[in-house]
This record gives structure tokens, sequence and C-alpha cells, in this order.
């Protein structure tokens, strides 16, 4: 119960992160609008402008003024102020002009708490037109803003979060895992259904779209098979009795041929169909990890059983998953309902798995009763 | 016609996915890990990306931004909204939900290459030649007067070629009608597009569904 509520907690944050970068993006149009605020506010003031260029020009050039008042059509704004320059280096203002501005290229800077944007054009005589505008109060304004709808949407989503919490909503829980793993074969059968009802294939495709439906139809028999052996062992009081392991693991060589058994433990009290469900999907897994036809061992001694493979092994992250389904961070390593369902079985025999694996050499699987 | 990578590591859905789109006329490449991909498209650029978001050795989102600029559409097992907008976030151009129809496939493919204008701009087939920019059609190089209705009919049936649709399909698609009545009016198009276009052999009637154009009758 105690992981449970932990995994609940930790989902309920992890949606109010997810909803807080959402508000933040809702929030961005807003820094756009304050741009065209920008905008409109310089029209405004276009006339003024027109005449203190004229006497920065001396005489009108028609093509230099329109490209200040672009500049000044981005920048300008009743709480900026801003400088404008001809020439090589000259910039009429008392700020410093940036080292090496490109043409069309707007520069960012923050100096001191306040901050300006820069911009440099070339006209046709080839020489250089630079602006720079203090546009401090403007981001100040913005920051305000961004930072205020944040901070509301951050109470809202701890607030959503608390009800969540509080509601005990069911994340990341194995039926959630179950109706994920459901979807491929779903996807698989109704896409080659549609493409047999609908397409016109060549023999050799309808054989194939036809052998895809039954495979899948075989993982959805499985899946559903495992849901209950899962349910069996969650819900219903388990029935142990005194097995033989030796017949046990005679009737698993049935399905893995490869199967190699040492049997120094006979007599164990266990669920049959729960322990032949545990240990055919540990050498089943075994099985798939290891190059076709290499033996895979079962080994049973007094008071513990483990399945042995020299297969591909599993990394570090895939290990973690394993000996931990419930804290399954990375949602790409597809192990499907097995592993955990085998947790579930040895926790109901007061047993533990654990699994040792090393990539390349191979994965031992221990099941250890503690009586 | 368009170059689309399909990146999902389940064959049978590759396989479905890549038999459709080819199936419709686009050049397909498959891929079943994110490595594989990354280095299909470095031997030659894809118009389009179709990317499972959960990869053995990595995901869609990080092959995603590492082909930036490449359009991409994700598939996903998983209906949660955290990963929808992990994909808009970094700017996916769409995602679709497994279990999905194919049609439903097909369409948003060809409306990601049509907002990325990488659709095809004619389809000829014996004397018929579709301006799919110009909406018009000629036959044996002469103008063929079609009225919008037909023009957008025929549009559906070409781009999802050797594909039946659906009465209801086609007269949602063509005409954005959804409702669920007389959908005889298909029937009526369809026997004049076949008059107007000698299209007899090519559109099929599909019994007790509705019609599919086929390239090779």
């Amino acid at each position: 119960m105690k992981l449970r509520q932990k995994n609940y907690l930790i989902s309920t944050l992890f949606v109010a992160a997810v909803l807080d970068i959402c508000m933040l993006f809702l929030t961005l149009p807003n820094i756009f609008t304050t741009f065209s605020t920008l905008k409109t506010h310089a029209i405004g003031e276009e006339k003024a402008l027109a005449l203190a260029i004229d006497e920065l020009f001396e005489k009108t050039d028609a093509e230099k003024r329109q490209t200040v008042l672009r500049g000044f059509a981005l920048f300008g704004d009743g709480d900026t102020s801003f400088s404008v320059g001809i020439g090589d280096e000259q910039w009429i203002g008392t700020e410093p002009a940036p080292a090496a501005l490109e043409p069309g290229q707007i520069v960012w800077t923050s100096e001191n708490g306040r901050y300006a944007l820069s911009l440099a054009d070339r006209l046709s005589d080839g020489s250089w037109l630079r602006f720079r505008a203090d546009v401090t109060d403007a981001i100040r304004r913005l920051q305000r803003q961004t930072y205020g709808a944040i901070l509301l949407c951050t109470a809202l989503c701890f607030a959503v979060a608390a009800a969540l919490y509080g509601m005990s909503v069911r994340i990341n829980s194995p039926i959630d895992r179950l109706a994920h793993e459901l979807r491929t074969p779903l996807t698989v059968i109704r896409g080659y259904a549609e493409l047999l009802e609908r397409a016109k294939l060549t023999p050799e495709q309808q054989h194939s779209a036809a052998s895809y439906i039954v495979t899948e139809s075989q993982r959805l028999g499985d899946i559903s098979q495992k849901l209950l052996t899962m349910s069996d062992a969650r819900d219903r009081a388990y029935s142990p009795e005194r097995l033989d392991l030796r017949e046990l693991t005679d009737h698993l060589k049935q399905t893995y041929p490869t199967l190699e058994t040492t049997i120094e433990w006979e007599k164990i009290t266990a669920d049959r169909a729960l322990m032949l469900s545990m240990l055919g999907n540990l050498i089943g897994n075994a099985v798939k990890a290891s190059p076709p036809d290499a033996p895979v061992q079962l080994i049973a001694k007094p008071g513990e059983i483990t399945v042995v493979d020299h297969g591909k092994g599993m990394n570090a992250e895939q290990l973690a998953y394993v000996n931990d389904p419930s804290r399954a961070k990375n949602p790409s390593i597809r192990s499907g309902l097995g592993v955990p369902l085998c947790h579930e079985i040895a926790s109901l025999h007061h047993a533990m798995l654990k699994f040792t694996s090393e990539e390349g050499k191979g994965t031992t699987a221990t099941v250890r009763f503690s009586r | 016609m368009a170059k689309i990578l399909v990146l999902e590591d389940e064959r049978a859905i590759n396989e479905l996915v890549a038999l459709n789109l080819s199936m419709v006329g686009y050049t397909v490449a498959q891929a079943y890990t994110g490595a594989e991909a990354l280095a299909l498209a470095k031997k030659e650029p894809f118009d389009l990306l179709i990317l499972d978001v959960m990869l053995p050795d990595t995901d869609g989102f990080t092959v995603y931004e590492k082909l930036k600029g490449t359009p991409a559409i994700f598939l996903t097992a998983l209906g949660e909204t955290a990963d929808k907008v992990k994909g808009f976030e970094r700017g996916a151009d769409d995602y679709i939900v497994k279990p999905f129809e194919m049609t439903e496939l097909l369409l948003r493919v060809e409306a990601v290459l049509r907002r990325t204008q990488k659709t095809e701009e004619h389809y000829r087939i014996d004397g018929m030649d579709i301006d799919f920019g110009a909406k018009t059609v000629t036959l044996d190089g002469r103008p063929v007067d079609l009225t919008m209705q037909e023009y957008s009919l025929l549009e559906v049936l070409v781009k999802n070629r050797n594909i039946a649709l659906s009465r209801q399909r086609l007269m949602k698609e063509a005409w954005d009608i959804s409702f669920m009545g007389e959908s005889r009016t298909v029937d009526v198009h369809v026997q004049r597009l076949r008059k107007k276009l000698n299209l007899g052999d090519h559109i099929a009637t599909i019994y007790r569904f509705g019609y599919r154009f086929e390239e090779e009758p």
C-alpha cells in the first residue's frame, strides 16, 4: 500500500509538471501580443520620429527613413528608448555599439539589469544603419505577466494533484499496462483485416496478412491468459498442495525442449497452476534471450529455484525494471506482464524473485523461498 | 511521389503501414531501430517520417530531433496526454494512437504532406491526367468538365487508390457530409465519373461496401 501511495504522489506531481509546461506555452502568445503592442504604439510616434530623422540625415532619404521606421516599429514603445546610428562605427546615443553586427541580425543584450535589442541593416549606398533599443521596461512587464501566470498555474495544478491524490486515481497499474499491451495486437489484427476486406492483394500478401492475424490473435490469447492468472494470484485464495518439482519440470520440458534440470529439492508446497505459470514465464524469457537450441538450466536446491541462461543478458536499466516493475521509468522496456506476474506469484508464496544479469553473458533468475 | 520512412519495431505493424503506403503510391523505406532509421536518413532525405514512440534502442522523439526538419507523424500506443504534449512540444506534425484505422493514417499522411507541399501534383493513368493543383482533369489531352463534387470524389478515390472506401467514408472525405443517411448519391456520382472519364475498369464496386480505385483492374 505504501508503494502504491508513492506511485500516486509521483504521478500527480508529474501531472502538475506537465500542466505547468502547458501553461507556460499558453503564456507565450502573451509575449508576442506585447511585441505587437509595441508595434502599434510606434505608429503614433511615427511623425515625431520622421522629423527627427530628417534632422539627422540633413536631407530626406526615403530609403533610410523607411529602414529606420521599420526598426522603430519593431522596438519602439512608450517605455522604450532607442538610438540610431549611421556609418561604420558611429552610434548616436549614449550606449556603446555591439562589436560585430551582421546585416539583418538582431542582437539581444542584457547588462546591469537593462535589456537592449540591436539591429543592423545595409543601405543601398553601402553604408550601415544601426539601431539600439532599450526595452528594459517592456521586458520587465512581460516577466511579471509570465511569472504571475506560472505561479497561478502551479497553484491550480497542486490543487488538482491534491484532488487526484485524494481520489486515489490509479495510474500505471498492471491494468494500464495490460491495456497498452493489447493495443499492438489490436492494431495489427484490425489493420490486416481491413486490408483483406478492402484492398486487392496478391495471394502472397493475403497469406502474410492472414498469418499476422493468426499470430496476433494468439498474442491476445496469451495476454488474456496472463490476466486471468494475475487476477487469480491477486484475488483467489491460492490453494497450496504438496508438489513434486521433478513432475512439474517434466511437464515444462514438453513446452521448452531446451530445458535442462538439476533437481536437488523435490517436494515443495505451492499452488500448482501458479507455480507452473511463474516457472513457465521465467523459462520462456530465458529461452527467448538465448540463441536457438541453446540450453536453459533450471536448478532446484532446498529453498531456492534458479533459472539460468547464457543469452544476450540485460543492461542496467532493464535489470532494474525486472527487479522492480512498479518503478518502471522508461516505458520502452517492454517486458509485458510476465515479469510483474512472476513477482506477484513469488510474493504469494512468501518467496523473493531476483534477477542478476550481465550483457552478452546471460541472466539468472532466482526464486528464494523463506520457508 | 513522396518518400516516407517508417520506423516501428513491431514487424507486423511496420509491414502493415508500409504495405498501405506503397499501395497508394508512396515510396516507402522501413526501419526497425532508431539506428537503422538514422542510417537510412543519412543516405537519402525523406519527405515524411512515421515514428513509433517506443523503440528498443531509443524513442521516436529522439530520432525526430536528430532528423530535425523532416515532418513526422508519431504512432503511439499510449493514449496518455503527457505523450501527446511531448510530441507537439517538440514540433510533431501529427500523432495517431494505436489501434488506428489505416485509411485514417493515409489521410493524415496526405494532410501533412499537403501542408509541407510534398504531395503529388499530377496523377496519370491510361489517357487520364489529374492536376491536383489546378483541380482539373484531362482525358487524352482534352479537358473534361467535372462538377466540384465529381472532382472531389475522384481525388479521394485516387489518393486512396487500391484501397476500398465505404460510401460513408467517401461522403465524409469528398464532400464533408457525415450523416449516415442516403449514401446512394455516391453511386450516382461514381456512375458519372466512370462515363465521363472512361474509368469503368478502374473504379471497382465493392459489394455492400463502397468503391475502390484500381490501378490494375
